[in-house]
């Protein structure tokens, strides 16, 4: 990363090489538009350059940084944009999905990628359907409470209980996973 | 325990019930923008309330992961090099000298869409198109343009045996260019060369290739890239692997029009 701060482009090719998947993969998730989620890779890696000298491996993965970028990026772009997709597209977006490949990433990266996957989805099924869809929603699409709850017709309270019972069961469901795996 | 002390500690508890009804919102980034600075600011001064956003953490961040791999066009690693090296040298002169501004503007053909700030050479120049509306006039393909202030073009390279592949990201109107070619064979050795209407040919560079396979380098061409009917790479086999005619196939998405001549023959 100092090599990335110092703005040297093979850093910055290096890193397009270990992650751009993931982050693009994840960009299209939050974006639901190919074209969007290219733009929003090339400005989540000039953040990570501007910011690579504030990045420490003490705050997290690297991986793990950049998507929390993806992230924030996405939700202001959302934000700006008064872009409040329907509950259909995200069911849509299966349609352009493909199998996580090894080829063009390193193994590293890929057996992280895999491993975090399945915690992850691991967690994730064992979530009540209305939970999911509410965590979904929140964390993907960046929609807030208020908003959940006019676009399921669902009583506020109703959606924060789901999201409260959501995140607490994954948390609990990861760290389990962790613990059994150590 | 006084009743300054009392009030201090009502008002603390207040505001953990705050942070504490609100902390999955803000776990997941989805704050409402008026709850934003209460929660932070409480958050800034409450070891408690942290720690509970910590936890919620380690599973949201876990989120990302579920999503389905899905690999961008090819040429994105090309627009983000051409881009990284564009705002990077413009980092150190924040603001320009407006007749550097203005020579960069001149020659730009503009970003497709108004999404984030393209950094503050162009930050004007956007706001100024987006003010007078002509984003929809602007081409849409993102290929063609880019936000780096030139007139910014992605040649998509024609493979000879549709294993290999390759763009050309540059300026037709200038000699230096980004080669990125994929899946060529490393134990060969790889050279560019080009050919104008003339029929002269150049030897311009070695490809250097990696042993993934991959090749990306910047080149300088004899003359302007658009001066060329053909920049093509070339095995030391005498194999032609990849090709393009640049003033025929302006557009990253289209392959190069087949009827351009192979060199070498
Ligand atoms: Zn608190």
């Amino acid at each position: 990363m100092q090599s990335l701060a110092e703005g040297h482009p093979e850093a910055m090719d290096l890193l397009y090489d270990r992650y751009h998947r993931p982050v693009f993969s994840f960009a299209l998730r939050m974006m639901g538009d190919r074209d969007q989620a290219e733009e929003l890779l090339q400005e989540v890696y000039l953040r990570a350059w501007r910011r690579a000298s504030r990045f420490t491996d003490a705050r997290g993965s690297l991986i793990s940084w950049l998507l929390s970028i993806t992230h924030n990026m996405a939700i202001d772009e959302i934000r700006k944009q008064q872009r409040r997709p329907q509950k259909q597209q995200a069911e849509d977006q299966t349609e352009l999905m493909i199998s996580l490949r090894a080829d063009g990433i390193s193994m590293d990266t890929h057996a992280i990628l895999t491993e975090r996957r399945e915690l992850v989805r691991k967690a994730m099924d064992q979530l009540p359907q209305p939970q999911r869809e509410v965590l979904e929603l929140a964390y993907f699409n960046g929609l807030t409470q208020r908003e959940i709850s006019e676009l399921l017709d669902t009583p506020l309270g109703t959606i924060k209980t789901r999201m409260r019972l959501a995140l607490r069961k994954m948390q609990e469901s990861v760290e389990l996973q962790s613990l059994e795996a150590t | 325990m006084n009743d300054h002390d009392v009030i201090d500690n009502l008002a603390e508890s207040d505001d953990c019930l705050f942070c504490s009804d609100h902390i999955e919102e803000a776990a997941l980034g989805i704050l409402e923008a008026e709850d934003q600075e209460r929660f932070e600011h409480h958050l800034s001064g409450c070891s408690i309330c942290r720690a509970e956003l910590a936890r919620l953490d380690t599973a949201v961040q876990l989120l990302p992961f579920a999503v389905n791999q899905i690999e961008p066009d090819a040429a994105l690693k090309l627009r983000l090099h051409e881009r990284f090296l564009q705002e990077r040298d413009a980092e150190p002169t924040r603001i320009p000298s407006p007749r550097k501004s203005e020579s960069r503007i001149r020659g730009r053909k503009a970003p497709s869409r108004p999404m984030w700030t393209f950094g503050s050479v162009f930050a004007g120049f956007c706001v100024a198109l987006a003010v007078i509306g002509l984003w929809n006039l602007l081409p849409s393909n993102e290929s063609s343009t880019s936000m780096s202030g030139r007139n910014f073009q992605v040649y998509a390279m024609q493979s000879s045996d549709d294993q290999s592949g390759g763009h050309i990201g540059a300026d037709p109107d200038s000699k230096d260019g980004t080669m990125m070619a994929w899946n060529l064979d490393p134990s060969e050795k790889h050279e560019i060369w080009c050919v104008d209407h003339e029929d002269n040919r150049w030897k311009v560079d070695d490809l250097v290739v990696a042993d993934s396979g991959s090749a990306m380098q910047t080149v300088t061409f004899p003359k302007e890239i658009s001066t060329y009917k053909q920049i093509y790479v070339m095995r030391n086999d005498g194999t032609q692997e990849l090709s393009v005619a640049p003033n025929q196939a302006i557009n990253g998405d289209e392959p190069a029009p087949s009827e351009s001549t192979p060199a070498g023959d």
